[in-house]
Formats: structure tokens, C-alpha cells, sequence
């Protein structure tokens, strides 16, 4: 006799010995036998089976109270999906393409210093600041690009003092950031920084030769040794934690990360993002010097996760920022808008990049093909077109709508749907449609790749490994996380 | 299809209806590639059942997948109208 229940949307995959892993719309995930998951699809699962009070605990199946259960999902759906309710709050302005470094994974192409015309003017940034204000989210966050940015200054200070003025009414959560390479700060822009409570974003690649290797300074000397001084120069002024920095990884500092994250960590740095190396601008053309394959990155990868686990065991805190997202999604119901990984794609709709020129782009890589002469991704101009035009235009319009990972070949029957994201416009720089296409695509070999070891260490269940990743997830010490389980444990 | 999909990055693949209830799938390896024929069946036969999984139940519980999206993204109005009701 068939037993009585309704089975509820989920994705799946095959694992080794027999298992699969199981994740529904929200998000929810199980591992389960073969032969339980055929009972499951063959209505042979008895109700007095502990896998069927799990799967039903957790939403893959309902018996009585199948309208409950759909509503559950919804509003867990509802929830990760919330970072959609506020539209973007990530704002990028270049507020010049020029730079004093002419680094050779560059994918901002940068201009030579003396090329001033390359600088946004005051009457574009002014525009560009109101069409800021025009967006709906409670959060704005204000990110200063280049070039390299300090090479125009003033014109960050008008950005912020305007910006602050126009909050007087507007009343959002204001946040700005300046991603720099710190070589140009000086004592004036110090005191500005912590007047405004501006974060900086830097760049470490790791200990001055790794460093200086790729991100050369157009005058030859050593950027590592001005960064270095300066990043103690400007944590002297606002603080430690007032500076992050963000990691390139080429094939040089591939095998050597364990260096690395050393490096990090003696600066004082509490955490790293593993980047691959995007396919754009001098970048792609220099694939050969710089490149690797998937799985090399993903080999280092989990080396690396390993040693950042051990690390932490030894009393020294230190996170992987897109395994803690990553964690996020899966352990977590909560909502994580990532721009680069997220469904809809969160191009234009999560954040926006406004060229020196007063050009909109929906993302820093669709800038940079404009800048090799394809400008299909131009949403329009800051002085020419109104916040409507902009942002509910046909472009982005059709960058949302073919960007739902639901519905994307290959993905929408991926068991990796509910944590993953689409890139349309890194689609489209590799198969010139953005849609894109799964089996060649090393963005979703990566993603694929690390989200099977991710459930690997989730399914060993090491209480030590999963310690340290509860202790990334919630950015407490792991000593209150191991603290908090042993009170849990003893009630 | 969904199945054929997952193998277009190693092999060129063409799909016709034979005689009724039947359809042909072929294969050819991309050059250089060096396309194991039996792995490839193999994979390409799992493949098949776990697609064919997939639609069944896509065919007999599809419309909870649609109703859960439509509650989740229903203004919150209509939801407390759903939920007087
Ligand atoms: S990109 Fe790849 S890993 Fe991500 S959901 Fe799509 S098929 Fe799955």
C-alpha cells in the first residue's frame, strides 16, 4: 500500500556509498541513503521511520498538513530571497582611471597619471550622487573606485560632504568605502578618513616579493614598502579594523598561500577572500603568466581551508570569507545578497558601478568591455537619462529576468541552486550569450567543486572543523561557540 | 534533453524521434578530448533516470513548486488576505 504524503519541490544529487544529498526550495538539506530516497519517490517511506520524520521536520515531504508546510517554505524562501526588497545599495564610482600602478592583472586597464581628462568632473558626480539618493534601499554604501582613486581626491571629498548633506533628509544608513593601494594617503586624507568613518579596501597579495611581483608601481619602486608603512600610518588614525584587504590570486601566490595567509595575519588582518582570477582586461590577456585551471585553485583551496581550520585551533581567528558565506547559505536561513553569486544576478540590482564619464554599468566587468569598444551593457549616463531609465530599463530588466538560477539550463536541476548565483555578464564574456552554458563554464565547475567538499566536511561532521565554522559564520570567538555547546549539551 | 545537456561540452550530440514511443541519441566526441565511449553511455544512462526523476515529480507535485513561489513573493497584503480567509 502506498503511504499517504505529498512530496515537496527539491533538488538532488548522487554522492559516494550510496547516499544523496537532498536540498529543498528553501534551502534545507539532508543526506539520505539510496535506499530511503527510493522509498521516498516510490511512497514507501513509513511514518515511523526516523528519515521520515526528518525529511518531514524538514520539508521534503507532508502528510496532513501539506498547507502548512508549503507556507513554511514560502517564508523561508521569502527570507533568503529579502536582499531583493531594497533594490541596490552598493554604489561603485570611478572617480578616475588613471593610476600609479600598472599592475598586470588588471582588470581596470588603468590610464597614465598625467591623463587627467580621465577624472569624473564635479557636475557628473554631483548627478551621480542624486541618482544615489533616488535609489529605495535603507542602505547606502558609497565605494570609490579606480584607477587608483586618491589620485582624485577632491572630488571624494565632495562625494562625501554632499552625500552626507543630502542624508540630512534622507536619512539612510551611509557607508563609504575607498578600495586604494594605500600608496598615495596622506596625513590630510588620514584625518578626512576618520572624520567620516570611511573604511578602506586594500590590496595584499602577500610578503613584499609575491606582492611586488604583479602590482608594479609605473615608477618602478616598491609599492610594497609605501603600503606597508602607510597601512600603519592609517590604522594609527582609525584603527585596526578600519582596513580590509582584498587578495588576487595568480599562479605565482597559488602554491605559496600558505605564505600568505601568514602575511595576513602578521599585518593583522582577521580574515581573506579566495578570488580566482576573473577572465577580464589585462588579466585575460595575460592568462598564460598569471592563469591555472579550476582544479588547481580548488586543490589549494582546500589545502588552505585546512590550514585557516588548524589556525584557528590554535587561538588564532582567522576566516575564509566566501566559505562563510557559502556556510551562511546552507546552515543558515538567513538572507545573503552576494553581488557576484546571487539569483537574480545582482548586476545593477544590488550594486552599480558609474564610470569617471558620468556611464552607468550594471558591473565592473561590463565597464571594462565598454572599455575594449562592446558597450552592450551601458545602462545609460548620469546627466542624460532619470534614476527610471536607468534601473528599469530594458537592459536590466532582461539581466534579471535571464538570470534566475531557477530556470537556467543546467541549474535548475542543480542540487547547489539554493547557494549558488548567476554572473550574466561573465556568461557572456565566455560564450557571448548570457545565459551562459553550465558543462563549460569554470565559474560553475568552481562553485561546483567547492560546494561538494563544503557537504563533504558537513557529512564528517568533525566537531572541531564545524566549531570553527559556526565561529566564522557568526563572527564570534570560538571559545563562546564551543562554550555556548557545552552549556547546550549539559542542560 | 536536460539529460543530452549535461554532455555538450565533450561531445557534439543529436537527438531524433525514431519510431513511435523512441527517440535516438548520438554522440561524437570532440576532437581532442579523448571521450571514454562506455563512461560516457554509463554517465549518459544515470543521467537519464535522474532527469526522468525529476519529471516525474516535476509532473505530479510541479504545482506546490508554483504555489510556494507565488505565496513567497505575493505582496505581504494578499498574504494576510490568505490568511483571514
Ligand atoms: S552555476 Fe553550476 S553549481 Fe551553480 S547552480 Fe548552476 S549548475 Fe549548480
Amino acid at each position: 500500500m502506498r503511504n499517504e504524503y505529498s512530496i515537496l519541490p527539491f533538488t538532488f544529487k548522487r554522492l559516494p556509498h550510496r547516499k544523496m544529498l537532498m536540498v529543498n526550495q528553501s534551502g534545507e538539506f539532508t543526506f539520505v541513503s539510496s535506499d530511503d530516497f527510493n522509498n521516498l519517490l516510490n511512497h514507501d517511506l513509513v511514518a515511523d521511520n526516523s528519515t521520515y520524520f526528518e525529511l518531514k521536520g524538514k520539508h521534503f515531504l507532508a502528510d496532513t498538513d501539506l498547507d502548512i508546510a508549503q507556507e513554511m517554505v514560502a517564508t523561508q524562501l521569502r527570507s533568503r530571497k529579502s536582499f531583493l526588497r531594497h533594490f541596490s545599495s552598493l554604489h561603485m564610482i570611478v572617480v578616475t582611471a588613471r593610476c600609479n600602478f600598472i599592475c598586470d592583472y588588471c582588470h581596470a586597464s588603468s590610464a597614465a597619471l598625467e591623463q587627467q581628462k580621465v577624472d569624473m568632473n564635479w557636475a557628473v558626480a554631483k548627478k551621480t550622487v542624486e541618482l544615489i539618493f533616488s535609489s529605495p534601499s535603507p542602505v547606502l554604501k558609497i565605494e570609490f573606485q579606480g584607477g587608483e582613486p586618491l589620485l582624485n581626491w577632491p572630488i571624494i571629498k565632495e562625494i562625501v560632504q554632499y552625500g552626507i548633506f543630502l542624508n540630512r533628509f534622507a536619512k539612510r544608513q551611509l557607508e563609504f568605502v575607498i578600495c586604494t593601494n594605500l600608496t598615495l594617503l596622506t596625513e590630510e586624507m588620514i584625518d578626512f578618513i576618520k572624520e567620516h568613518k570611511i573604511t578602506i579596501s586594500t590590496s595584499l597579495d602577500g610578503p613584499k616579493l609575491i606582492q611586488d611581483l604583479h602590482r608594479k608601481t609605473r615608477e618602478g619602486y616598491s609599492g610594497y614598502d609605501v603600503f606597508h608603512s602607510n597601512l600603519q600610518r592609517l590604522r594609527e588614525g582609525i584603527g585596526q579594523d578600519g582596513a580590509s584587504a582584498l587578495l588576487t590570486i595568480t599562479k605565482s601566490n597559488l602554491s605559496r598561500l600558505q605564505e600568505v595567509i601568514d602575511h595576513y595575519v602578521e599585518l593583522g588582518f582577521d580574515g581573506v577572500f579566495l578570488r580566482a582570477l576573473n577572465p577580464y582586461g589585462f588579466a585575460r590577456q595575460n592568462m598564460e603568466q598569471l592563469g591555472y585551471s579550476v582544479e588547481e585553485f580548488v586543490g589549494e583551496y582546500k589545502n588552505i581551508l585546512r590550514y585557516l581550520i588548524e589556525l584557528n585551533l590554535q587561538g588564532i581567528p582567522f576566516a575564509e570569507y566566501y566559505t562563510t558565506l557559502l556556510f551562511q547559505r546552507i546552515l543558515t536561513p538567513f538572507s545573503t545578497g552576494f553581488v557576484d553569486l546571487q539569483s537574480p544576478s545582482g548586476a545593477a540590482i544590488s550594486g552599480v558601478i558609474y564610470d569617471y564619464n558620468g556611464e552607468v554599468y550594471p558591473t565592473d566587468e561590463a565597464r571594462m568591455l565598454a572599455r575594449t569598444g562592446d558597450r552592450r551593457f551601458k545602462m545609460g549616463h548620469v546627466l542624460k537619462n532619470s534614476y527610471e531609465e536607468l534601473f528599469a530599463g530594458a537592459l536590466v530588466k532582461k539581466l534579471v529576468k535571464k538570470s534566475c538560477i531557477e530556470v537556467l539550463p543546467g541549474c535548475a536541476s542543480c542540487v547547489y541552486q539554493a547557494y549558488c548565483g548567476v554572473d550574466p555578464i561573465r556568461n557572456y564574456v565566455e560564450t557571448k550569450d548570457i545565459v551562459g552554458h553550465r558543462p563549460s563554464s569554470d565559474f560553475c565547475k568552481k562553485n561546483t567543486m567547492i560546494l561538494d567538499h563544503l557537504f563533504q566536511l558537513i557529512d564528517e561532521n568533525d566537531p572541531d572543523v564545524m566549531d570553527v565554522f559556526w565561529s566564522w559564520i557568526t563572527r564570534r570567538p570560538l571559545e563562546e561557540i564551543r562554550h555556548d555547546k557545552f552549556n547546550r549539551n549539559s542542560s | 534533453m536536460q539529460a543530452s545537456y549535461k554532455f555538450t561540452n565533450t561531445c557534439f550530440i543529436k537527438i531524433d524521434a525514431m519510431e513511435e514511443g523512441y527517440v535516438g541519441v548520438w554522440f561524437k566526441g570532440k576532437p581532442e578530448l579523448h571521450v571514454n565511449p562506455e563512461l560516457l553511455l554509463c554517465e549518459f544512462c544515470n543521467e537519464v533516470l535522474d532527469q526522468q526523476v525529476r519529471l516525474d515529480l516535476e509532473k505530479r507535485y510541479g504545482t506546490i513548486r508554483d504555489s510556494i513561489y507565488q505565496f513567497a513573493f505575493a505582496p505581504i497584503k494578499d498574504r494576510i488576505d490568505d490568511w483571514d480567509e
